[in-house]
Order: structure tokens, then sequence, then C-alpha cells
């Protein structure tokens, strides 16, 4: 990777204002290290042979120069407008990467915590960064670099938490700003919990957001993780999550996507423990020129694990969506059983999907299958409908919901459920299929 | 009086992808009448039913299907089944993502639409669906699943026939609708398709087995061999079938019967 | 050393066109060209073999292979390539770097490549069609076996281009012993390509826990009229066949072999006659030893 120095440069000053804000903090080194890191690697702007970021052109992020973003404002009406909400969940609000403290609930049956009290008081977090490579990842490296806030949540052991905590990350999309906001969750041994990623807001200047997540999910541990991304039309959106499961312990992710200029999610699940299982599945809609890139990777390290992905996308207008997923098994990973799958509708001569599904497979005993798909219906499908009436439209617009719906309708919190119906449903576009 | 046809098939031949699989198929079907067609494996049966019913990547090459006086060979399968042909499927299609409800809501609209009728009110459609699936003895959880998605072979023949119900066609085009049932199963499809039955209604149906026409009687039988039809009869034609086999059909009509 | 054939406008070559090669001399390369090249209507089928002799010192084979179909014509071109592997600890072998590009530029014209490797030390190799022509056809079928330290890295490139292009794909892979096996292929559609349609399946199979097998496909769709659907699968060989087998009184060895053949039927019988047989022979050769 080449690194372009005044990139490089020009975080590095903004880098200097915030350690001087907390000297002397637990802080202060990790971030240090990870600036360094970063003005070895830059961000990923080569991509020739670079197959992470193969179909994925961050140029027009590196060329401008964010500054770091502060907070506002901005009133719960607002948010709630955009984020799913309801007031039986533990709600936290971050404003531009800001915790508001205002717009947020307190629970006492966890500990839930936001990052930059716990650099004001000097508590170090357990295990934060140890899920991520900084030395792989220009934009994780950056978000440790600027690590200031975002939220610690801790369930204990064997804690089963009822309500789902929904973390809305909102922009007020104040131009060339960015926000790098933070997120560490630990489930003890036998705990459960679901938790809701929201990153929503931007505005019509370009503005970044890049998250760094990290899960760490303990034995006979269940979480459940909920991923929301819908922000202007003029929003860079880079995603980072990391997950580790230890023995028996579960991880479902559902991840969708509708919004930003460049959206790109790359998460990587480890299945360090045996017996454990994921289960990744993602809706992603494509419009306008909108760019998505999907990066979802699981890593098999030990035996008798399973896994399924199974992501779709409907494409539309100029945009483009790209899928890029390996599933890798590990020596030891004997008994892995593995599906994967990628499924794209293209409903635009201008929009391209563009698929990477890959098997590393370095044990025998396993099972593992991926498929992708890409284009339009089939035939005989088209054909079930008409022979009962339905005219081609009407036949077109059940299956796009439909193909929607099969990710939507897999949604157990039902006040979630119905928001992305409403998000989604609404505003797929009506499109007639050829036979 | 001249019988009242409902559909006249006149010298039909059809194929996929050049290979010529109805070589000159002739039947009429009169109002109120029950036709089964019988035939070994490969004969042409649901090519017959497919083409009827208008699937795409068939091409008929010669002959007319006249419908109500119409030929129907030039219209999309929507108009026909608008028209009131309806086709059960002999492998029924699953729609992952589409909800049963909504796609039966929608084919009963389009009918409606075609009468000149409102949009069916939700609560209506409800009650008729309700009704419809206490009718087949469908399992209400099936209702609300994708259409026809991980239904096994019986849970899917029963949904043919609970849209055979709700859409209430004029002729039915069954495909091996009795093929894969249990013994209930088998008298709920064949129930299905007796309360159907009546003086408007016609019945074109597929079968390899005598089982299901003790049940629903047929007027006539006709036997297809190799893309045409070689000899029809009444129901006993069927009886006689099924103890002589094809092989017999070989030697009283002079065809090869490949089976 | 190079080959050109042409095939004259609507003849259809009635004999198989057969090249041998052989590599003898110790620590040499050898680097040939061939370009085929077939006129309006005419078809040519085209079978390449490949052996070499056991040498401690590596090899290497680094050839271009270009095919040309123009309308309506057909080009089939089989390779069982069973260069020297190396020994079993991996010393010597031929390193087998080729390139082999296919046009099929005319209307309905059709490329089919077909390829048994089983041997050389490292493979690389992805023989590819560029589907210009309307209604232009593209094929590829393979069999790569990799045992000891052998190392294949094989697919294949599909270029829809013109309208009603089709492509096929199978590949299977079987890797036994402490070698690698990679899959990589792309099929690309382009704005114009309307009803294009492409099917891959790439099936591996697993032999012993110290092999590797890889599944990298690159799939690129511009145009929504387009059917792209690619599955793969890896596995060990099923046990419940082998069982069935066994149980009939067959052998572990022979079962194992049974089952791999038919795993690998589809693509043999894509080749000629007498190279299906030679191929089925190849795979009880290179699959000895590799189970108990
Ligand atoms: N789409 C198709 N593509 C290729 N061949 C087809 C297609 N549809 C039908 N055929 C062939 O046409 C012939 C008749 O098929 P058809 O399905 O009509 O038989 P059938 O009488 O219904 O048989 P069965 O009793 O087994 O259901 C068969 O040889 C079948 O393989
Ligand atoms: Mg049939």
């Amino acid at each position: 990777m080449v690194t372009n120095a005044s990139e490089v440069d020009h975080y590095a000053s903004d880098f200097k204002q915030l350690q001087a804000l907390n000297d002397n903090n637990w802080v202060s080194p990790i971030r240090s290290h990870a600036m360094e890191t970063f003005a070895g690697i830059g961000l990923p702007t080569t991509r020739k042979g670079n197959e992470k970021w193969k179909y994925t052109n961050v140029a027009p992020i590196a060329r401008i120069p964010f500054a770091l973003s502060s907070s506002s404002n901005t009133s719960i009406d607002v948010i709630k407008s955009v984020a799913p909400w309801s007031d039986s969940w533990t709600n936290v609000v971050f404003v531009n990467g800001f915790y508001r403290k205002d717009l947020s609930d307190q629970s006492d049956e966890f500990e839930l915590t936001n990052l930059a009290e716990l650099i004001e008081e000097r508590i170090p977090v357990e295990n934060l960064g140890s899920l991520t490579d900084i030395s792989d990842d220009g934009f994780a490296a950056l978000n440790t670099s600027f690590l200031q806030d975002g939220i610690v949540l801790k369930v204990g052991k064997g804690k089963t938490v009822e309500f789902p905590i929904n973390v809305v990350f909102f922009s007020d999309g104040s131009p060339s700003t960015v926000a790098h906001p933070r997120i560490f969750v630990k489930a003890g041994r036998g705990s459960s919990v679901s938790v809701i990623e929201n990153y929503v807001g931007g505005g019509g200047d370009y503005s970044l957001t890049n998250s760094v997540s990290e899960i760490l999910v303990e034995e006979d541990a269940v979480v459940n993780h909920y991923r929301f991304l819908s922000e202007s039309e003029h929003t860079y959106d880079v995603g980072y999550g990391r997950v580790k499961l230890s023995d028996n312990s579960v991880f479902n992710s559902r991840s969708f996507f509708k919004g930003a200029n460049i959206g790109r999610y790359d998460l990587n699940v480890l299945i360090d423990g045996e017996y454990a299982s994921c289960d990744l599945q993602g809706l992603y809609f494509t419009s306008g020129d909108q760019h998505m890139d999907n990066f979802i990777n699981i890593d098999h390290a030990k035996p008798y694990g399973t896994s399924n992905l199974f992501y779709k996308g409907i494409l539309d207008g100029k945009s483009r969506a790209v899928f890029g997923g390996t599933v890798l098994v590990r020596k030891p990973a004997q008994k892995t059983d593995s599906v994967q799958s990628d499924k794209n509708l293209i409903l635009s001569a201008d929009a391209e999907v563009d698929s990477k599904p890959a098997l590393f497979i370095y044990a025998d005993d396993v099972k593992c299958a991926h498929g992708a798909t890409a284009g339009n219906v089939d035939a005989d499908t088209l054909f079930y409908m008409r022979s009962r009436g339905i005219d081609l439209e009407t036949a077109s617009r059940l299956l796009i919901y439909g193909f929607a719906g099969e990710v939507i309708d897999k949604v157990e919190i039902p006040e979630l459920r119905d928001f992305l119906e409403e998000a989604f449903l609404t505003s797929l576009p009506s499109y007639k299929f050829e036979f | 009086m001249s019988k009242h046809n409902l559909i006249e098939i006149k010298n039909l031949h059809a194929s996929v992808e050049d290979i010529e699989i109805l070589k000159g198929i002739n039947l009429e079907v009169g109002v109120g009448e029950v036709h089964a067609i019988m035939g070994p494996n490969g004969s042409g049966k649901s090519t017959l039913a497919n083409v009827i019913a208008g699937r795409p990547g068939y091409s008929v090459t010669e002959g007319e299907i006249i419908y109500e006086g119409d030929n129907i060979l030039a219209k999309e399968p929507e108009i026909r089944a608008r028209a009131g042909i309806f086709l059960a499927f002999q492998y029924p299609v699953e729609l992952p993502g589409v909800r049963t409800w909504q796609f039966l809501k929608a084919a009963v609209d389009a009918i409606r639409k075609e009468n000149g009728d409102e949009e069916m009110g939700v609560r209506d459609f409800d009650k008729l669906l309700e009704e419809k699936r206490q009718l087949v003895e469908m399992d209400p959880d099936l209702v609300k699943r994708s259409v026809n998605e991980g239904f096994s072979g019986g849970e899917k023949k029963r949904n043919e026939i609970l849209q055979l119900a709700l859409l209430d066609p004029k002729l039915a085009l069954l495909d091996e609708t009795d093929s894969g049932l249990d013994i209930d199963a088998l008298r709920i499809v064949s129930e299905g398709v007796n309360n159907f039955k009546g003086p408007q209604k016609s019945v074109l149906l597929v079968t390899h087995y005598q089982r299901i026409l003790d049940y629903i009687s047929p007027d006539y039988v006709h036997v297809l061999v190799d893309g045409k039809i070689v000899k029809s009869g009444g129901a006993e034609l069927a009886l006689e079938l099924e103890q002589k086999g094809y092989e017999w059909i070989r030697e009283s009509t002079g065809t090869e019967v490949q089976t | 050393m190079a080959h050109f054939a042409t095939c004259p406008p609507g003849v259809r070559c009635p004999i198989e066109l057969m090249t041998y090669f052989r590599i003898n001399e110790v620590d040499s390369g050898q680097f040939e060209r061939t370009l085929i090249i077939a006129d309006e209507g005419s078809y040519v089928s085209y079978l390449e073999g490949c052996t070499a002799p056991m040498r401690k010192t590596h090899q290497l084979h680094a050839a271009v292979v270009e095919l040309v179909a123009l309308k309506d014509a057909e080009i089939k071109y089989s390779t069982l390539q069973n260069w020297y592997p190396g020994d079993k600890d991996g010393n010597g072998g031929v390193f087998n770097f080729v390139t082999k590009r296919g046009a099929a530029r005319g209307e309905n014209s059709k490329i089919s490549w077909t390829q048994v490797e089983t041997g050389s030390a490292i493979t690389w190799k992805y023989p590819s069609v560029i589907l210009q022509g309307d209604n232009s056809v593209g094929e590829f079928y393979s069999v790569a076996l990799v045992n000891n330290h052998q190392q294949a890295d094989t697919g294949t490139k599909m270029i829809h281009i013109g309208k009603n292009t089709r492509s096929t794909i199978i590949a299977k892979g079987i890797s036994a012993g402490k070698a690698e096996n990679t899959y990589r292929g792309q099929v690309s559609i382009l704005p114009n390509a309307d009803n294009a349609r492409n099917f891959t399946q790439c099936d591996s199979l697993l032999i012993g826990d110290e092999c590797g097998a890889h599944t990298v496909p690159y799939i690129e769709v511009r145009n929504p009229s387009a059917q792209m659907g690619h599955e793969a699968t890896t596995s060990k060989v099923n046990d419940d066949q082998l069982f069935y087998l066994q149980q009939r009184g067959i052998d572990l060895e022979e079962a194992n072999y049974m089952v791999i053949n038919g795993f690998c039927r589809g693509i043999f019988k894509e080749l000629p006659f007498e190279f299906a047989m030679e191929a089925s022979q190849l795979l009880r050769v290179s699959l000895e030893g590799t189970v108990g």
C-alpha cells in the first residue's frame, strides 16, 4: 500500500490536539501506537493486488481532509425519526460520535458506560482492541488513533437481558467531519443479549463515519447483533466488526444497508470455541450512485462449528454492490458445517454487482458450500404466479418484496422488524421483470 | 343438441427446444365434464397441461386451442388464468420470501379486477381464506409461511387444491395432484375436486392411478402415448388399463409404447 | 516450437487433432505456442497429452494457446496433463504455467475447454473464453487432482460481451497428501450482454487432513437480464457411499476410486472416448495409496 503523505499529515495534526487533551492517560499509548501504524499503512487506496479492497475505491474518502467532529444539540425527535426506537428498549444515543447522556437510558441490569467517561475517569477497558488488527487495516488504525468515545457493554455471567440495547450513532452531517465510534461488547458466560447498532443521519455535504466494534462472546453466551445503516447520500461509512466466539456460544448478525454514498462493512467472526455457531444475514438495497461493500468473513479455528452466511442485495440506479466473503476452515476445525450464499437482484441496466464468495478449507471432515446468484428472477417462478392470474407488475412487486422479506422476516424483535419493513418496503422501486 | 364445449384442442403440435413432444392432440372438453388423461412417463401429459396454461418455453408449431370460442394460443398466461383456466402443477414452485397470504390475495384480486369488482377487503379475504383452508384441512401455519417453501410434497399438493377452491376457475387442469399423497390427503384432494365439480365446471385430470378415479368418476378417459391420444373411452378404460398395463394399448392400437 | 491450425469454412474436421508433449531434457524449459482458428461453420477437436519423465530438479513448461472461433464454428480443446509431479517429498517436478485464451468471436460460435490435470509440481492455468459473438457459448470442464506436495491453481475466465451468450463451468477438485488445490475463476457479464447465462459448479473433495481445497470465484454482473448462478461444495468422500460399496464386497481403495471416478464422470464424458478411458486410468494411478 502506498501511503499518501498529506493524508497522514492531515490526521497527524488532529491527532496531536486530541492527545494533548488526555495527557498521560491509558488511551494515550494505544492511540500513539495506532497513529504510528496508520502513518505506515495509510488508507487502502491502492487496489491492484489488494484483494480486500478489489472492488471498492476509497480514493474519494482519502481525498477529503476530514476534521474531527464535535457534538451538537440534535433533538430526540430527529433521532427517533430516522432510527428504530422503542421505549421498552435501552436506547443509547451518540451524536457525531459523542455520547448524549441526556438522550440515553441507563440500566442496572448490565454494565453500560460510555468510553469518554472511562477515559476521563482513567479506567482502562480490558481487552479493548484485542480483536482488532490495526496493522492490517488503515481505517481501524485511524479509529484507534482517535479513540475517544463509544460504548462499553458488559453483560454478566448467566444474565439474560430481555430488551434490546439500541445504540444510535447519529451524524448531523457537518461538512467534512469524521466520527470514530467505538463499540466494545463482552457477553459473559451463559448470558444473552441483543444489541442494535444504528448509523443514521448525515447531511448534504461529505462526512465520514468510521466505526470499530468488538464483540467477545464467552462460553454458552448468545449475542444477537443488528446493524442498520441508513445515512445520507453524501456520507461515507466504514464499519469494522470483529467477533470472537468461545465454546458453545452463538452469534447472530442481521445487517441492513439502505444508505451512504460509499458503505463498507467488514465483519469477521472468529470461531474460537467448539460447538460455536454463527448466523450472519444481510440485506442491502443500493440505488442512485451508492456503493456498498460487504466483506463478511468467517474463521473456523475450532472443531464442531457451524456457520451460515446469507446475504441478499437489490440493486437499482447506477449503484454498485460488492460482496466479498471468505469462509476459512483451519486444520483443527474438523466437523465444521458451513453454508454461504449471496443473492442479488439487479433492477437497472446501470447497476453492477461484484461477488466473491470464497472457501479456504484445510480440514477434511467438513461440509462447506457456497452459492451466489445475480440477475433476474427465474422464469418458472414468474409463470407460477402468472398462472394464478397475477400480472407481471404485481408478480414482480411480490417477488421483490419477498426477496427482501426473506431477511427482514427473520428479525425477532417485533418493533425492529416493523421499522425495517417500513424502511425497506416503502423505498423499493417498482419494476417489471421480463421473461 | 350439440354439446357445449369449454375447450377444444385441435391437432395440437408442441415442442420444447426443437423436440416435438405433442404430435397432434385432439380433445374436446364439454362444460360440466370430467376427463382423465393417463399415459406412460414422458408421454407429454404435463406438456399438454402446461401448453394450455401458456407456460413459456413451449412452442406450438401447429393446431389451435379454442377456449370459450376463442383461440387462446397468443394469450399471456395471466390472461388465461383470469379467463378461468387453472393449472395445479405437478411440481409446484417455491417462492421464498413471498408470503402465501399476499400471493393468494393478489391472485383473487386479479380475477376480481377482471370481472370489474373491487379488490377484496382484508377481513373478507381472511374469512374466505380461512373457510377454504379448513376445507382442505391445511395446517394454519402453512398459510403464514412463504409460498410452498419447505412444504412437503403432499402439503404442496394441498396448497394447489386450496388455490383451486379460492380462485374458483372454470377449467381445472390437475397434473398428478394425486401423486405422493397419503390416504387422508388423497381423500381431501378428491373432495376438493368434487366440491369444485359442477354443471358449469370442467376438469382435466392427469393421473397414473385408478385410486383417485374411485373418488372422482371421470366421464371420459384418454390414453396419451408419445404425444398422441391413442385411445379414449369411459371410466372403465382406466380400470382396464390398471389391469392390463400400457402393453395392452400397444397391442390393441398398434402404437409403440415406450415406458 | 509452434503449432498453427486453421480449419477452413464449413469443414467438420472428422478426426481429432492430437499432439503429445514430452519434456526430456534435465533443467529444461518448454515454451510452445498454439493457435487454432476455426473458420465459419467449421468444427475442430484438438487433444493434447503431456508427460515428462522423473527428474530430481524442476522443469518449466510455459505455453501459450490461442483459439479463435468464427461464425457458427466450434472448437473443442482437451488436455490431459500428466507432467511429472515431483516425488512424494516434493522434490523435482514440472512448473506448469500456461496461458490459454479463446475468442468466441463469431455469432453462434462455441469454445469448449476440457482439462484433466493430474501432473506437475505447480500448475497455474486459467483457460478463458471471450464470448464476443451473439449466442456464442463457452465451456470449461475441469478435473484437477493433487497429491503429495503438488499445487494446482486453476480455473477459467468467461467474459460475456455478446447477447444471449452462455457459459458453463464445471470444476472438480481432489486434494490428497499435503497438496493444495485452488479453483480460481472469473465470470463477467458486461452491460451489453443481454440475456447472458452462466452456470458454475465447483466441487472439492479432500482426502486426509493435511491438504487444502480452495474456491475463489470472482463474479461481476452488469446487466439486469443476466442469470448467473454459482455453486460450490467442499467435503470429504461420503462415508455412506463408501460403506454401501464395501457392504457389497468392494475393498476400500477400489470403493474410493469408484466414488471419485463417479465424482469426475461428468467431466470425463466431455473427453473423446479413448481419452476418457485414459483419464480414468490416470485417476486410479494418482489416487494410489491415498486411503488407508
Ligand atoms: N422443458 C423441457 N426441456 C426438455 N425436455 C422436456 C421439457 N419438458 C418436457 N420435456 C420432455 O418432454 C417429454 C414429455 O414430458 P412431460 O413432462 O409432458 O411428460 P409426462 O407425460 O407428464 O410424464 P410424467 O408421467 O413422468 O409426469 C419428456 O420426454 C420430457 O423429458
Ligand atoms: Mg407429468
